[in-house]
């Protein structure tokens, strides 16, 4: 297990670099000089004044003496910058905003499991009747709907029409408990639900597996109650999937979140990195990408390694 | 030599006596009838009928889009602006004025031949690359492969987000923009498929026919193009029906963040955004283009899973 450990960790190296690469070729695709995307536009217009900030920026070097540098820089002192637009320190900016897209990304993944794993486990026991077919069939749409229409449509009937739930503002869990979960249902409950819909057909189809095999059929003839032989022994082998997808899932969401947060103003990093975006906020955008994209291929390794270590049979065989 | 004729019998149902060449006639028989089992197992599947209707639907209303629309989708037309549905106005209007229903129709038109063609750059991308890496194996195979992983690391989100910051920063035309956006997601497909791909021919490589085809020296390309490709076929095409309604989940989310097309350019994503000012006063604006992306991606899911159901029992869910 650690000698497995060991090689996955080493090869997310090349990854990262490769990742790392991407976002950095970003600023010199752009159309214009790079300059025009690093500094603001007022102090790049003076000719001498740019020579100046290029020669500084050292963007008179070669791209791979760049490289070395913007990655020396990142990975060395945690310095990515300033912000074009706001001219403020784009870690400082970027950490103080991970949290609630952090909270954000954990409730909407609980939301999806406490929906998913009932349901699909009902759906599996009880197959071809209604539940399953009811079930399969929500799993579906769930599936099929884009998340930002079903947070306008949640924040249209919950929030405008019936009243029952705010639509924006966020309040963390440590400052004020009540409010900080009354404002999260609504984006977590987006969120979670299409999540719901992916985790409850897995976790059907891995019940309907398990279901069939000898074991089960074994723990019947030993005359134990059936509820006990679903719920204690199948549910909990057919589980490892879905906490594995579980763990993707929420590896995913901390970088996929931008459509969510924007709608609902959600004070995340996903928000920082849309309006980055509409702002022409180059070094922000760099910035905010690479460390969504670092923190997911670090958790994806996480879960691998958790699946790993769950199933005994990937690790030996 | 006098030329065989074959005269009709129970086999060749189409009557293609006229056909010389009797080995042909049997081809086609064979592809129609092929057709036939397929269409009838679809009817079987209650399910996939629907999806497969749904999915003529969004293709018929998207050609024939220049007749159904019935105003200008780009048109401002302050007189009429911010109604609710009538008879005069199937969906209402926008804060601009424009028919909603017009820029439906003509939304479903950009996303079809979106992601219809980003799919295809995905398949022409993805499928040579996996069928080479899994028919020779060894070193590239293993290169191939490991720039595929690396490349499935980064979250497609992000990736896509790059791209359209991009495109965006150029200021191209709509048609260059467009390009852009279909090579871009299409791109994005390539990794999967590629894998999809080489997963199955690693299977089939291991066949005697194939061993034949060397045995007989068939050539290195005509073996694994022309021989093993056409057997793993099944799975690339239930994945391209469903990244079929990915890729048009992704348009939306791209366009509804404003990275899609310039302004007046009707689009699904791009309408449900302008919708957001209005929520509280007009509901309407954002329930009908966002009905209109979830009835597309139904259709293609339902239809991607029915077509997995008939081609490749092992893989459905029973």
């Amino acid at each position: 297990m650690l000698r497995y450990t060991i090689y996955r960790v080493l090869q997310l190296i090349p990854v990262w670099l490769l990742l790392s690469m991407v976002v950095f070729a970003m600023i010199h695709a752009l159309p214009g000089d790079a300059i025009d995307a690093l500094v603001p536009a007022d102090a790049a217009s003076n000719p001498a004044t740019r020579a100046a900030l290029e020669k500084e920026l050292g963007l008179d070097k070669p791209l791979y003496v760049q490289y070395a540098k913007w990655l020396e820089r990142i990975v060395l002192h945690g310095d990515f910058g300033r912000s074009i637009t706001t001219r403020r320190t784009i870690s400082v900016e970027i950490f103080r905003r991970l949290p609630a897209t952090v909270y954000l990304a954990t409730t909407a993944v609980c939301v999806s499991l406490l929906i998913a794993i009932p349901l699909g486990t009902i759906a599996a026991v009880k197959r071809r009747t209604i539940v399953d077919y009811a079930a399969t069939a929500t799993a579906l749409l769930g599936v099929s709907v884009p998340e930002f229409w079903l947070a306008i449509l949640c924040i249209l009937l919950f929030a405008l029409h019936l009243g029952w739930l705010p639509a924006s503002e966020y309040y963390s869990p440590f400052d004020n408990l009540r409010l900080s979960l009354l404002h999260m249902v609504l984006p977590a409950g987006s969120l979670g639900v299409r999540l719901a819909a992916i985790t409850t057909r897995l976790t059907r189809s891995s019940m309907l597996d398990e279901i069939r095999k000898e074991y089960v059929d074994t723990a019947r003839s030993l005359g134990l109650p059936e509820r006990r032989v679903i719920y204690t022994y199948t549910l909990r082998n057919a589980l490892i999937p879905t906490v594995t997808v579980a763990g993707l899932q929420f590896a995913r969401l901390l970088g996929g979140t931008v459509v969510v947060e924007t709608i609902f103003s959600w004070p995340g990093v996903g928000l920082t990195l849309y309006e980055a975006i509409m702002g022409r906020d180059y070094p922000m955008i760099q910035a905010a990408i690479l460390i969504l994209a670092t923190t997911f291929v670090m958790m994806s390794l996480l879960v691998d390694l958790t699946y790993c270590w769950l199933n005994p049979r990937i690790r030996l065989g | 030599m006098a030329k065989a004729t074959v005269p009709p019998t129970p086999h060749t149902p189409l009557g293609l006596d006229d056909f010389t060449e009797p080995a042909l006639a049997r081809r086609w028989t064979r592809v129609w009838n092929l057709l036939r089992n397929a269409a009838w197992e679809l009817w079987r599947n209650r399910l996939a009928t629907m999806g497969a209707v749904m999915v003529l639907i969004i293709f018929l209303v998207a050609l024939l889009a220049p007749f159904i629309a019935r105003y200008d989708p780009v048109k401002q037309n302050y007189r009429e602006m911010l109604q609710g549905p009538s008879t005069a106005h199937y969906f209402g209007t926008d804060k601009f004025g424009r028919d909603i229903w017009s820029r439906v129709v003509w939304g479903a038109q950009r996303s079809v031949i979106i992601s219809l063609l980003a799919v295809m750059v995905g398949l022409v991308c993805g499928v040579p690359l996996g069928t080479l890496s899994g028919f020779y194996g060894g070193k590239l195979d293993a290169v191939l492969m490991r720039v595929v992983d690396a490349w499935l690391a980064f979250p497609g989100i992000l990736f896509y987000l790059i791209a359209a910051t991009i495109i965006q920063a150029y200021k191209l035309s709509l048609f260059w923009n467009t390009v852009g956006l279909i090579i871009a997601l299409g791109v994005a497909q390539t990794p999967a498929m590629a894998r999809l791909v080489r997963g199955s021919v690693l299977g089939e490589r291991e066949k005697e026919y194939v061993e034949a085809s060397h045995v007989v020296g068939e050539g290195h390309f005509y073996i694994a193009f022309r021989q093993i490709l056409p057997n793993c076929l099944s799975p690339v095409i239930i994945q391209a029906t469903i990244s079929l309604g990915v890729e048009m989940l992704v348009l939306a989310a791209l366009s509804f963040l404003g990275l899609g097309a310039p302004p007046p350019t009707p689009d699904w994503g791009a309408d449900l955004n302008l919708a957001r000012e209005h929520m509280e006063t007009l509901p309407y604006l954002a329930i009908f283009p966002g009905l209109a992306i979830s009835f597309a991606v139904l259709g293609f899911n339902l239809f991607g899973d029915g077509l997995r159901d008939i081609l490749d029992p092992r893989l459905a869910e029973s």
